[in-house]
């Protein structure tokens, strides 16, 4: 279990001599154990945020601090799913799930496998090669590919970003079981404001590198995009974005 | 059904060749001489068949493939795997490879024999040529080419270099690599005839190349026709044994033929 907190991140890049501010002053802090998610617009630095907290990029400045309660802590095990679900095309669905578990006893392996086989409903499944399952299926094998690993920060960049309506329906709905009763830190980049609402227990809105405001979210699961509650929210949010 | 039936269609056209070749020769159209009528080659396949000459040969031939082969494979692989993973060697290394290349192993058998003597290591060195470009150059690029973002996967998951090499770079690269093994087949085969052709005291070649000096073309189309159709056979074989390791990947087997 493990929080971040987060101090003056800046992510710079150069293109050829042109200097591209991706991040710049971000200050944000999530709370052990605590689901958040983060929307902004394309090109806000939503990524680049979560690539630089699972190590795939370096930052330009700032500190990245990991928590528990009051002290700091040495970098937890922190993952990532992608917006694309990334399945090893050569392994079955099966063997999907438990790649990242080389160096675990066989036994246990498949049982951990076994489980989230179950878990995310991949039973029928397991034998099946990536070309053969659909997307919605695919981007579940890699959200249990991720469970499976254990990690105590999970990271997610848009994971059902690619999903139809309904499919994506039900899996924010799995997710919402999935953590709640899970010992998990989990960040949640999507440019879906109902799902962010839907699933965060605090709402960051990037803009152009920066947080622009951070709004708790009061409402117990699961959540109803229907109530009045929810839709004062996605007004609250919609307005912070659009910039009135 | 439809597989008997492409085997019917692809069976066509060499039946009909030999039928043309039959009735122009029977007719005395075609000088037997040059080319002497089916039947007589039918004779003469059985008569070395029975004699165990073809088979002495063809076990010879086959010998030095799987021998050189084998050795090009354990010289190459290796070496493309190295250079793929500390890319700055190929700085050093590509303009012996690329003038190495493009000389054709046939050009070099003379200089081997110089060196090796017309014994069986002059074979297997021009095999070794013949193989080794193929399945070094698809393995170089199997390596080269593995996507990133699923190596990136390994990244989150914590994968240390060796973990990332067998578990991503290795897997991603197999059907390149076979392409490469089934490309460096096909030319060790012909390279090697090639040599027979030219030194040797057994082989395919050799009892075609024999087979000329006693004026028997008869043995010679008899040769021709053992070494396209072993060619064949030991393409389909080599196919079938590996097509389950790279049948995950459409676009790997599209690819084949394209490089080297
Ligand atoms: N490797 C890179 N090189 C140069 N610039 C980059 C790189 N990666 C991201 N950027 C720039 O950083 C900024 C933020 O990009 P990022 O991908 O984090 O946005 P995003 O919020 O994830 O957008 P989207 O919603 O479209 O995924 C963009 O202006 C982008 O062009
Ligand atoms: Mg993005």
């Amino acid at each position: 279990m493990a929080g971040i907190r987060i101090e003056n991140l800046a992510k710079t890049y150069y293109i050829k001599d042109r200097k591209i501010t991706a991040l710049s002053d971000i200050n944000l802090e999530v709370d052990d154990n605590s689901f958040v998610t983060v929307v902004g617009r394309s090109g806000s630095g939503k990524t680049t945020l979560l690539r630089i907290l699972c190590g795939l990029e370096e930052k330009s400045q700032g500190q990245i601090y990991y928590t528990k309660g009051e002290d700091i802590i040495s970098k937890p095990k922190i993952s990532m799913v992608f917006q694309e679900p990334r399945l090893m095309p050569w392994l079955t669905v099966e063997e999907n799930i438990g790649f990242s578990l080389i160096n675990e006893n066989p036994k246990v392996k498949k049982r951990k496998v076994d489980l989230h086989l179950e878990l995310l409903g991949l039973k029928a499944f397991k034998d099946a090669y990536p070309n053969q399952i659909s997307g919605g299926m695919a981007q579940r094998v890699a959200l249990g590919r991720t469970l499976c690993y254990d990690p105590e920060i999970i990271l997610m960049d848009e994971p059902l970003g690619a999903l139809d309506a309904f499919t994506r329906q039900n899996l924010q709905r799995e997710i919402v079981n999935l953590f709640a009763n899970r010992q998990k830190t989990v960040i949640f980049v999507t440019h879906d404001v109902d799902e962010a609402i839907l699933l965060g227990q605090k709402v960051v809105i990037l803009e152009k590198g920066s947080v622009k405001k951070q709004i708790p979210i009061d409402l117990p699961y699961p959540r109803s995009p229907e109530s009045e509650r929810f839709f004062k929210y996605r007004q609250e949010i919609l307005r912070t974005i659009m910039g009135n | 059904m439809t597989k008997a039936k492409k085997v019917l269609k692809s069976l066509f056209l060499p039946a009909a060749i030999f039928a043309i070749w039959y009735l122009t020769s029977n007719a005395g159209i075609l000088n037997t001489y040059i080319i002497p009528p089916p039947q007589e080659i039918f004779e003469t396949a059985a008569v070395l068949i029975k004699k165990g000459t073809l088979a002495k040969h063809v076990a010879s031939s086959l010998y030095r493939v799987f021998f050189g082969f084998l050795l090009a494979f354990i010289l190459a692989f290796p070496t493309a795997v190295l250079i793929g993973i500390i890319r700055p060697l190929e700085d050093y290394l590509i303009l012996i490879i690329e003038f190495v290349r493009h000389v054709p192993p046939i050009a070099c058998i003379p200089m081997l024999i110089l060196w090796l003597g017309i014994g069986e290591s002059s074979k297997i060195a021009v095999i070794i040529l013949a193989a080794f470009f193929p399945i070094f150059l698809n393995t170089l690029n199997g390596v080269i080419n593995c996507d990133y973002r699923l190596l990136e996967v390994g990244d989150v998951f914590g994968f240390s270099v060796k973990d990332k090499f067998f578990k991503i770079i290795l897997p991603s690269a197999i059907p390149y690599v076979t392409v490469g093994m089934r490309l460096g087949l096909g030319y060790s085969w012909r390279a090697l005839i090639g040599a027979e052709l030219i030194a040797a005291s057994s082989g395919i070649g050799y009892m075609i190349m024999d087979a000329e000096q006693l004026s028997r073309p008869d043995i010679i189309i008899v040769g021709i026709i053992t070494i396209g159709m072993l060619g064949y056979v030991i393409d389909l074989l080599f196919f079938s044994l590996t097509a389950k390791l790279s049948s995950w990947n459409k676009e790997g087997a599209k690819s084949w033929q394209e490089l080297e």
